[in-house]
C-alpha cells in the first residue's frame, strides 16, 4: 500500500487551509507557559537540556547526542525544555467495533476517527504544539510520544494511515478496553496536557469514566470525541436478521422491531450518562456522527470550543 | 359428525397453499441476513428478556396464517357436512309423504287454540293432530325442486294413494292434501309402506326419501311388533336395526305431531241382550279409559234406530285410569229395526264415543282352545270336548256328538237354541295342542283358553303376553297336568300378578263354587240366591291361588279358596273345565259360565274385534233365499259398497269392499230388499261396523319402539319450522364454506392485531 498517498489523502488541501485559521486554545495553563509570551513556532529546540531518551524513527538527526553515541554505540536524543504552548495526546480506539458502518455511503468509525485524529494532529503541529498518539483496542498498541516537530506529523499520520489501510482487517475480534489504556497513559505523563480520546466508547462506562477521571485528577484537560454510526443511535433495522458482534463474533438472531424502542432508550441513557458525568468532571464531551462530514463535525466542535473559551 | 363431502373437490389442492406460510418462514429463516454490528451489549440485555416472548409470538403468527390459508382453501372446495343417514350425492329426489289420516288424528291437539287459516277454509273447526300433520306435510312438499317427484299416501285403512305414480307437480298433491280429512279407519303403517315401495323402486332419481307424518301411536308399534316378530319380513332392509323394511338408499324422516294430550275414554264394546219375556232388554256398554286420570260419571246413552234415533236408556259409568268400566242400561223399548247406537260423553276424540249394535245379530268370537299334552289333532279335540260342546257345537261343520249323557246334561242354551245352524253360532273355535301352540306366531283370535296346559315354550308365553297386551283375553283353567311352580316361574309372571300354590284335594268333602263378586257382569243372568252357589257342581281338586296386586276374586270355592280370579285380560279358573277334577261340565251353569267368561274377555276391546271394523270387508254366506243378485251393500248416508261372490271352504260367500265408515250396513239383492218371506230388516243381512278402538289409545310410541321399527338411521324431526332445513341438510348437507371464511377472517384479524403489537421501528 502506498502510504504516502494515504497520508496525503488525509490532508485535503482545502481542509488544511481551513485548519490554519483556527487556534486550539487550551484552557488550562500548560507548564512552562508564560503569559503573553509565545515562543517562535520555529524554535523547536530550545536552551535547556532536559534529558536523554532513546532515538525513535522520525526524530531529527541533529537532535542525536553524538557524544553519547561515541561512548555507547547507541543513538540517544537530547531533549530540551521546550517552551511549548501545549502537549497533547490523541488516544485513538482501534478496536473492532470501530470498523462498523451501517451504510456503504458512510465511513467506518475507524476511518472517520483516523481523519479526525489526523486533522487534530496537524492542527497541533501547526500551532507548534506537541502531539502524540496512543492507539489501543483491548490493550495499548502503540504510543508515539508527543512532539511538536513538523516531521513528527508524518510519524503520526503514517501510523494513522496503517489503520485506514487495514480497515477491513479490523473486524478480527479485537475487543475494546478503554479504561486500562487511559490509566496506562495517565500514569506515564509527567506534565499536564491535553488528552483527546477518539472512540465509540463501546465499553463499560464505569471503567471509561474512571480512566477519564484519572486524567482530570492529574490536571490534564480531557476531550472525548464519541464517534458513533447513526444506526447505533437510531437502530433503523426492521426485518429479522442475525446480528454479528464485530468484536466477539457472537451472533444474535433478533427481530429488530420487537425491541427498537427499548434499544434507543438504552442508548440514550448511555449517552446521557457520559454527558452528565463528563460535565461534572469538566471533561469536554462531544458526540460525532459519522453521517456528518468529519471536517464539518470537527470545525463545528472547534468553533464551539473557541467561543466557550 | 357424519360424512363430509366437497362440492368443488378439485379446490382441495389449494390446501397445499397452507404450507406457504411455513415455507416462507423456513425460507426466510435460512436466508436471514447476517449483519455485523459494532457491539451487541445493548441487544443482549434486551433480547435475553424478550426472546422467548418473541418466539412464541412468531409461532402463533405462523399458526394463524397457516390456518387462515387452510380455511380459505377449504372454503373454496365447498365442504358439506351431512347429518346421519344422509347420502352424499346430489341430484333429483323422489319423496314419498305418508300422512296419517286415521281417526286418532281427529284428537284435539290444542283445545281452544288458534286454528290456521287454511284449516278453517277447509272446514276444520279445531286444532287437531291432523291440522298439524297437514301443515308439516306441506312443509315437506315445499322442498320439491326442479326434477323432483313426489308421492302422497294416506295411511288410514284402507290405504289411499291419490296418484298411482310419482308426481312432478306439487300443486296436485297440495290440492289433495287440502281436501283431506281424517278417516275412521286405523292407521295402517305397514300397508302404506308396502304401497310406497314399488313406486320408490321405480323412481329414477338419485335421492329417495320417505316422510311419515303421524302421531306414531304406541299401539301401532305393538301391533307391528307382534305381527312381524323378531325380524323383518319382506324386502331386506338397508338398516338392519329396523323391523320395517326400508329399501336401500332410502332416507326415512319421521315427523311426529303433538301427542301430549292422551286423555280419552272410548266405547270398546256393547252387548245387547233382548228381554225374552217382553220389550226392551239390557245393554251393557264397555268403556276403556286410555288416560292417566279416572273418568267419573261418564254418561252412556242407548239410541234406538241409530245415532239420531230414540233414546231408550241412559247410564253412568266410572272408568278408572288405564282400566275398563261398564254401564248397564235397561232399555225402555225395542230398538227400531234392531239398530242400536250407543253414545258416550264426547271428549278429546269423539269418533270412538259412538258404537253401533245390531240387536240379535251375532258376530262370531274366535276362540283358540289350547289343550294340554302333545296330543295330535284328534286327541286335542277329545281333550277339549266339553268346552267345545259348550262353545261351538257346530265345530267342523256338523253338530258334535258329546259323550253319552253330555247332551242331556247341557242345559241353558243348547247348540241349536239359536235355531239357525252354524251360521248363527257365537263362538268359532279352533283347537290346538300345547305343543302345536308353541309353533304358532301371532295369535289371531278374540280369546284364548288354556285347558289343563302343562307347559308352554318361552315363545308361546311371549305370544300370549303380546296377545293380552294388544287386547286379547285369556282364560286359564287348571288340571292334573298343571305344575303350580312351573306356572309361577314361567307363565304367570308375564301375564298376571297372581301366583299358584299347592293342589288341594278333597276326595270326600268336595268344594262348591259360589260367586264373590255377585254384581259382576260375568254373573249377569245367573239365578243366584244370596250366599248361594253359582253351580251345583262338585270339585274334588283345586289349586290354591294367591291373588296379586291386580287380582280381583270373582268366585270362590268353599273354604274361601279363590276359584275365579280376574286380572286385565285374564281369567284364571283354579279347577278344571273337564271331568278330571269335577263334574262341572255336567252342570247347567257350565255353558253360561263359559259363554259369559269368554264374552267378558272378548268384549274387553282393543284388538279383540268380534265385530266388523272400518277398513275391513263384510261377508255374508250366500243362501238360497238370497236370490240371484246383483248384490250390493248399502251403508250409512246412502253409501253403496260393491259386493263380490267368493267361493270358500264353507261354501259361497258374498264379500264387500272394505267399508270406509262406521255405521249400519245391509246386504241388498237386486233393486229391492231380499225375496219375499225374508223380512227386509232381517238381522242376517245387517252388520254394525265400528271403528277399531285400538286407535283410541293416543299415547305415542316410545323412542325405543321407534328405533326398533324404523331403525337407527331414521331422522326424527321434532320441531316445527326445521323440516326444510333439516331435510335439505340431510339431503344435501350443510355447506361450511361461509363458516370457513368467517373463521379465516377472524384469524387474519387476530394475526394483524398480534403482528401490530410489534411497534414501529
Amino acid at each position: 500500500m502506498d502510504r504516502t498517498a494515504d497520508t496525503r489523502k488525509l490532508l485535503d488541501p482545502y481542509f488544511v487551509s481551513k485548519l490554519r485559521r483556527l487556534d486550539l486554545i487550551a484552557r488550562l495553563v500548560v507548564e512552562g507557559f508564560v503569559t503573553g509570551l509565545h515562543k517562535s513556532p520555529y524554535h523547536g529546540f530550545s536552551v535547556e537540556f532536559a534529558e536523554h531518551r532513546p532515538y525513535m524513527p522520525g526524530d531529527p538527526f541533529r537532535a542525536v547526542d553524538w557524544k553519547v553515541y561515541a561512548k555507547t554505540d547507541r543513538f540517544f536524543i537530547k531533549e530540551f525544555e521546550e517552551e511549548t504552548n501545549l502537549r497533547s495526546y490523541i488516544l485513538f480506539d482501534v478496536s473492532s467495533s470501530m470498523a462498523y458502518r451501517s451504510s456503504e455511503k458512510l465511513l467506518t468509525k475507524l476511518e472517520y476517527g483516523v481523519y479526525l485524529a489526523a486533522a487534530l494532529a496537524y492542527l497541533m503541529i501547526q500551532q507548534q504544539d506537541a502531539v502524540g498518539l496512543l492507539t489501543f483496542d483491548d490493550a495499548v498498541r502503540r504510543l508515539i510520544p508527543s512532539r511538536s516537530a513538523g516531521a513528527h506529523l508524518r510519524v503520526i499520520l503514517g501510523e494513522l494511515a496503517r489503520f485506514d489501510a487495514r480497515a477491513q482487517d479490523q473486524a478480527s475480534g479485537r475487543r475494546t478496553s478503554i479504561g486500562p489504556s487511559l490509566h496506562y497513559l495517565a500514569d506515564r505523563l509527567t506534565r499536564r496536557g491535553l488528552i483527546i480520546l477518539i472512540s465509540d466508547l463501546m465499553d463499560d462506562p464505569a471503567s471509561v469514566l474512571t480512566g477519564l477521571k484519572h486524567f482530570r485528577h492529574r490536571q490534564h484537560e480531557v476531550v472525548v470525541l464519541n464517534v458513533l454510526d447513526p444506526a447505533e443511535v437510531k437502530f433503523p433495522f426492521r426485518e429479522e436478521m442475525i446480528f454479528v458482534d464485530m468484536e466477539t463474533r457472537a451472533r444474535l438472531s433478533a427481530i429488530p422491531w420487537e425491541f427498537a424502542r427499548e434499544y434507543r432508550e438504552r442508548v440514550e441513557q448511555w449517552r446521557r450518562l457520559y454527558r452528565r458525568t463528563c460535565a461534572e468532571h469538566a471533561i469536554d464531551y462531544a458526540e460525532i456522527s459519522t453521517a456528518t462530514p468529519y471536517d464539518v463535525a470537527l470545525l463545528r466542535y472547534l468553533e464551539k470550543r473557541r467561543r466557550l473559551h | 359428525m357424519g360424512p363430509v363431502s366437497f362440492l368443488n373437490g378439485a379446490f382441495l389442492a389449494a390446501l397445499a397453499a397452507a404450507a406457504l406460510p411455513i415455507l416462507i418462514h423456513l425460507f426466510s429463516r435460512r436466508r436471514l441476513r447476517q449483519v455485523p454490528f459494532s457491539h451487541l451489549a445493548f441487544l443482549d440485555e434486551i433480547t435475553r428478556r424478550k426472546v422467548r416472548r418473541m418466539r412464541l409470538r412468531q409461532w402463533l403468527l405462523l399458526a394463524l396464517r397457516t390456518l387462515a390459508v387452510a380455511l380459505i382453501a377449504l372454503a373454496l372446495s365447498r365442504p358439506v357436512w351431512h347429518g346421519p343417514g344422509a347420502g352424499t350425492r346430489r341430484g333429483s329426489s323422489t319423496i314419498a309423504i305418508l300422512i296419517d289420516d286415521s281417526f286418532s288424528m281427529e284428537a284435539r291437539s290444542d283445545p281452544g287454540g288458534l286454528l290456521p287459516v287454511d284449516a278453517r277454509a277447509s272446514g276444520l273447526r279445531e286444532a287437531t293432530r291432523f291440522v298439524e300433520a297437514r301443515a308439516r306435510a306441506r312443509e315437506a312438499l315445499a322442498l320439491l325442486e326442479e326434477g323432483d317427484r313426489a308421492i302422497l299416501v294416506f295411511m288410514a285403512a284402507p290405504v289411499q294413494v291419490p296418484y298411482e305414480s310419482t308426481v312432478r307437480d306439487a300443486a296436485l298433491l297440495l290440492e289433495e292434501l287440502g281436501r283431506a280429512r281424517p278417516r275412521p279407519g286405523r292407521a295402517d303403517l305397514a300397508g302404506a309402506l308396502e304401497r310406497v315401495y314399488p313406486l320408490l323402486a321405480a323412481a329414477h332419481t338419485l335421492n329417495r326419501e320417505i316422510v311419515i307424518v303421524s302421531d306414531f301411536q304406541q299401539n301401532q308399534a305393538e301391533d307391528i311388533l307382534s305381527r312381524l316378530g323378531e325380524r323383518a319380513q319382506g324386502p331386506a332392509s338397508a338398516d338392519t336395526s329396523a323391523l320395517l323394511p326400508i329399501p336401500p338408499g332410502t332416507r326415512l324422516y319421521l315427523l311426529p305431531v303433538s301427542a301430549e294430550a292422551t286423555a280419552n275414554v272410548a266405547l270398546v264394546g256393547a252387548l245387547y241382550e233382548k228381554d225374552p219375556a217382553g220389550r226392551g232388554g239390557r245393554l251393557t256398554a264397555h268403556l276403556r279409559n286410555f288416560g292417566d286420570e279416572d273418568a267419573v260419571g261418564v254418561t252412556v246413552q242407548a239410541l234406538g234406530g241409530g245415532e239420531t234415533g230414540t233414546l231408550l236408556g241412559e247410564g253412568l259409568a266410572d272408568v278408572p285410569a288405564g282400566a275398563t268400566g261398564q254401564a248397564v242400561i235397561t232399555l225402555s223399548g225395542d230398538p227400531e229395526g234392531g239398530l242400536l247406537a250407543v253414545r258416550a260423553s264426547p271428549d278429546l276424540l269423539e269418533r270412538d264415543d259412538v258404537r253401533f249394535v245390531v240387536s240379535g245379530a251375532t258376530s262370531r268370537l274366535r276362540v283358540l282352545l289350547v289343550t294340554g299334552g302333545s296330543a295330535g289333532r284328534e286327541d286335542a279335540r277329545e281333550e277339549a270336548l266339553f268346552p267345545l260342546l259348550a262353545l261351538d257345537p257346530w265345530h267342523g261343520g256338523a253338530l258334535l256328538d258329546g259323550p253319552p249323557g253330555s247332551r242331556a246334561a247341557s242345559a241353558g242354551e243348547p247348540a241349536q237354541a239359536s235355531g239357525a245352524g252354524p251360521e248363527s253360532r257365537l263362538f268359532e273355535v279352533e283347537i290346538v295342542s300345547e305343543a302345536d301352540f308353541g309353533l304358532r306366531g301371532a295369535i289371531d283370535a278374540d280369546a284364548v283358553v288354556l285347558l289343563n296346559v302343562g307347559r308352554l315354550s318361552a315363545s308361546a308365553v311371549e305370544s300370549l303376553a303380546r296377545f293380552q297386551t294388544s287386547g286379547g283375553g285369556i282364560l286359564i283353567s287348571l288340571g292334573d297336568r298343571v305344575d303350580p311352580r312351573l306356572y309361577d316361574t314361567q307363565i304367570l309372571p308375564r301375564l298376571a300378578s297372581l301366583r299358584l300354590e299347592d293342589i288341594e284335594t278333597r276326595p270326600e268333602d268336595a268344594f262348591t263354587l259360589r260367586p264373590s263378586a255377585v254384581g259382576h257382569p260375568l254373573f249377569a243372568g245367573f239365578p243366584i240366591a244370596p250366599g248361594g252357589a253359582l253351580s251345583g257342581a262338585r270339585f274334588h281338586s283345586v289349586v290354591r291361588a294367591r291373588p296379586g296386586e291386580r287380582t280381583r276374586v270373582l268366585a270362590e270355592f268353599s273354604g274361601g279358596l279363590p276359584a275365579l280370579l280376574e286380572e286385565p285380560g285374564l281369567l284364571v279358573f283354579t279347577s278344571s273345565l273337564d271331568l278330571r277334577w269335577s263334574d262341572f261340565p255336567t252342570s247347567a251353569s257350565y255353558l253360561p259360565f263359559l259363554h259369559r267368561a269368554l264374552l267378558q274377555l272378548a268384549l274387553r276391546g282393543q284388538g279383540a274385534g268380534h265385530e266388523p271394523l272400518v277398513g275391513s270387508p263384510l261377508g255374508w254366506p250366500l243362501t238360497a233365499e238370497a236370490g240371484d243378485g246383483p248384490f250390493r251393500c248399502a251403508g250409512p248416508a246412502g253409501l253403496e259398497i260393491p259386493v263380490r261372490l267368493t267361493q270358500t271352504d264353507q261354501g259361497p260367500w258374498l264379500y264387500s269392499d272394505p267399508v270406509p265408515e262406521p255405521g249400519f250396513y245391509r246386504l241388498l239383492s237386486g233393486q229391492a230388499p231380499r225375496a219375499a218371506g225374508v223380512p227386509a230388516d232381517s238381522a242376517a243381512d245387517l252388520a254394525a261396523v265400528n271403528v277399531d278402538v285400538r286407535e283410541s289409545d293416543l299415547r305415542a310410541m316410545t323412542a325405543e319402539q321407534a328405533v326398533l321399527l324404523f331403525g337407527q338411521e331414521a331422522v326424527r324431526l321434532e320441531r316445527e319450522g326445521t323440516i326444510a332445513r333439516r331435510i335439505l341438510e340431510t339431503r344435501y348437507g350443510r355447506e361450511l364454506w361461509r363458516l370457513c371464511l368467517v373463521l379465516a377472517f377472524g384469524l387474519l384479524v387476530t394475526e394483524s392485531l398480534i403482528a401490530r403489537g410489534r411497534g414501529v421501528a
